[in-house]
């Protein structure tokens, strides 16, 4: 089965051509299923953030070249593709729209089925199909997204359950802001690691776990309010709220392992990039004798092959679908997995 | 005096931990023929070895200032019996029970009993900030809250409802399709023994609007 997959949520266009032999959604595996191409194009950070108009319009003027790329490279003619995938929701309203025309065009001229794909659960089987991953305690950080789940079985339904989260903004949208404010380079999250990399000296700012939840917004306005007020340096304020908002993100992941008690733990999303956060990561796992997976970082941010892995698992699975329009708030729990 | 440091109790081999949480272990103890729990917060390796000291000092520190004031305000809970602040370690009363969250079916009693503990509790002007299933213990004298690891001397109605919210949570993952009730019978009880109650609802309400791609009620 061959799926061309069409990813747009929120900065990045993306599309990929996935093949699989895979016989059953639970069989797919790195041996069956292939990502051949995953091709994208991701609107540049700049000081003032994003702005939800201007990056559908960037996803609509990328998408024919970014189209064109993904299938060249995997060598695919339209006629060979089986189905086109696209991301349902979560996202930005007018992003999740582009790539819906964008795969509901196809699949109505190429007469083949279009399969829709939470967004959540593609960043997680992405990374269950990269790292081997059975049932892992997955921590899925990304822009908008910091949720700790697992599998779990509810009357005879299976699904992500959401056993922790933030409960105000994404760690990747908190590291974005600081970034900003403190005009890194690049002025997002990116620089904002990359300059908390170089160390300093930790002040003390306010360290929010909630049983299993985090929240955010007050260790963002101590922070922003200590420079502001020359309390500290610029270097100490990105290198202590790093380590402030990694430590409550690890420390809510252990409290709910210890409920759990899943075998794998599994790093995922845009943030899984960091390398001072999967050093923590793995550390935590080792005290809780667990396994630690980190997504291989070109399935970490958001990019159409994950869309597709998802794709195939569906379409394995018999899975059918009431409702194909986009949903900026689809959560992770929305949906049964039937594998 | 004691002799026990943070680190023979983790190494010892004699001593196995009679329960190995994410933010402490407890070592079974006994304090002058009663039988006790060593409670000892380990060293994070993950955390920065600043902010760990930090978080583990604040928290043992307040940990057992809380547990006097619950006790005092007669919150079913464990006595401290000693308190080492070199190691932050507590030496707390052991309970015969069962966690909540291992008892199988949590009965309407066992919801009603925790409402009306918390009520007990948030009238002392504590929040648990960890009010969860787990953190109770179902005893022969009702039910008991442990773990005040992560609480907290407030009244602010956001704290308040964070406890709620989390009790709530584990109710609907543990009940076998009758959690309905369950909440309700919970928060009557919460509501006759705590006269801020509407407040705290209202706010529960608010929380859950607040996360992230919630379905909107």
């Amino acid at each position: 089965m061959r799926i061309l997959a069409i990813e747009s949520t929120a900065h990045t266009i993306g599309v990929s051509v996935v093949s699989s032999s895979a016989r059953s959604a639970k069989a797919v595996s790195l041996r069956n299923t292939e990502v051949l191409s995953n091709e994208r194009a991701k609107y540049p950070s700049t000081d003032r953030g994003y702005i939800p108009r201007q990056l559908a319009d960037h996803h609509a003027k990328k998408y024919a070249g970014v189209l064109e790329a993904a299938l060249r490279k995997s060598k695919t003619a339209p006629e060979e593709l089986d189905c086109i995938a696209y991301t349902q929701g979560p996202g930005i309203g007018h992003c999740l729209r582009v790539g819906f025309v964008a795969a509901n065009s196809l699949s109505k001229t190429l007469e083949v089925p279009l399969v829709p794909v939470n967004h959540a659960i593609a960043h997680v089987e992405v990374g269950n199909w990269a790292c081997g991953t059975k049932d892992p305690l997955v921590i899925y950080v990304s822009g908008g997204n910091t949720q700790i789940a697992a599998k779990t079985e509810v009357r005879e339904k299976r699904k992500y359950a959401v056993l922790g989260e933030t409960l105000d903004i994404g760690i990747g949208n908190f590291l974005d802001v600081l970034g900003r404010e403190f005009k890194c380079a690049p002025p997002d999250a990116v620089g904002l690691l990359e300059e908390a990399a170089k160390g300093g000296n930790l002040f003390d700012l306010p360290y929010t776990v909630k049983g299993v939840d985090l929240a955010f917004a007050g260790l963002l306005t101590a922070v922003t309010r200590a420079v502001g007020g020359k309390k500290t340096s610029r270097r100490d304020a990105c290198f202590s709220s790093v380590q402030n908002a990694f430590a409550m993100l690890v420390e809510a992941s252990e409290r709910v392992l210890c409920h759990t008690r899943n075998g794998e733990l599994l790093l995922v999303g845009g943030v899984a990039q960091s390398k001072t956060l999967q050093e923590m990561y793995s550390l935590m796992a080792r005290e809780q004798g667990a396994k630690s997976f980190v997504v291989p970082a070109q399935y970490a941010g958001d990019q159409a092959g994950m869309i597709g892995i998802t794709a195939v698992k569906q379409v394995l699975a018999g899975m059918e679908y009431g409702n194909y329009e986009p949903n900026q708030d689809l959560r992770i729990d929305a949906q049964e997995i039937p594998w | 005096m004691r002799k026990t440091t943070t680190e023979d109790a983790g190494t010892k081999g004699a001593r196995k931990p009679f329960s190995k949480g994410a933010e402490a272990e407890l070592f079974p103890d006994s304090w002058y023929g009663r039988k006790a729990l060593l409670k000892v917060r380990k060293r994070k390796e993950y955390r920065h070895p600043v902010l760990d000291l930090n978080l583990r000092g604040r928290r043992a520190r307040r940990e057992a200032k809380v547990l006097r004031v619950a006790r005092a305000a007669g919150v079913k809970c464990p006595e401290l019996f000693f308190e080492d602040e070199k190691n932050f370690s507590l030496t707390i009363e052991f309970l015969n029970g069962n966690l909540l969250s291992r008892v199988g079916k949590i009965s309407q009693e066992h919801a009603r009993e925790a409402g009306a503990q918390l009520a007990k509790l948030h009238s002392a002007g504590i929040a648990h900030g960890d009010y969860s299933a787990s953190n109770l213990l179902a005893t022969p004298n009702g039910i008991c809250v442990i773990d005040f690891g992560l609480a907290e001397f407030t009244s602010n109605v956001e704290e308040l409802a964070g406890d709620v919210l989390l009790f709530e949570k584990s109710l609907q993952t543990q009940s076998l399709g009758n959690a309905g009730e369950l909440v309700a019978e919970f928060r009557k009880a919460y509501s006759r023994n705590f006269p801020r109650s509407k407040e705290v609802f209202s706010r529960v309400r608010m929380i859950a609007a607040r996360a992230r791609y919630r379905p909107k009620a």
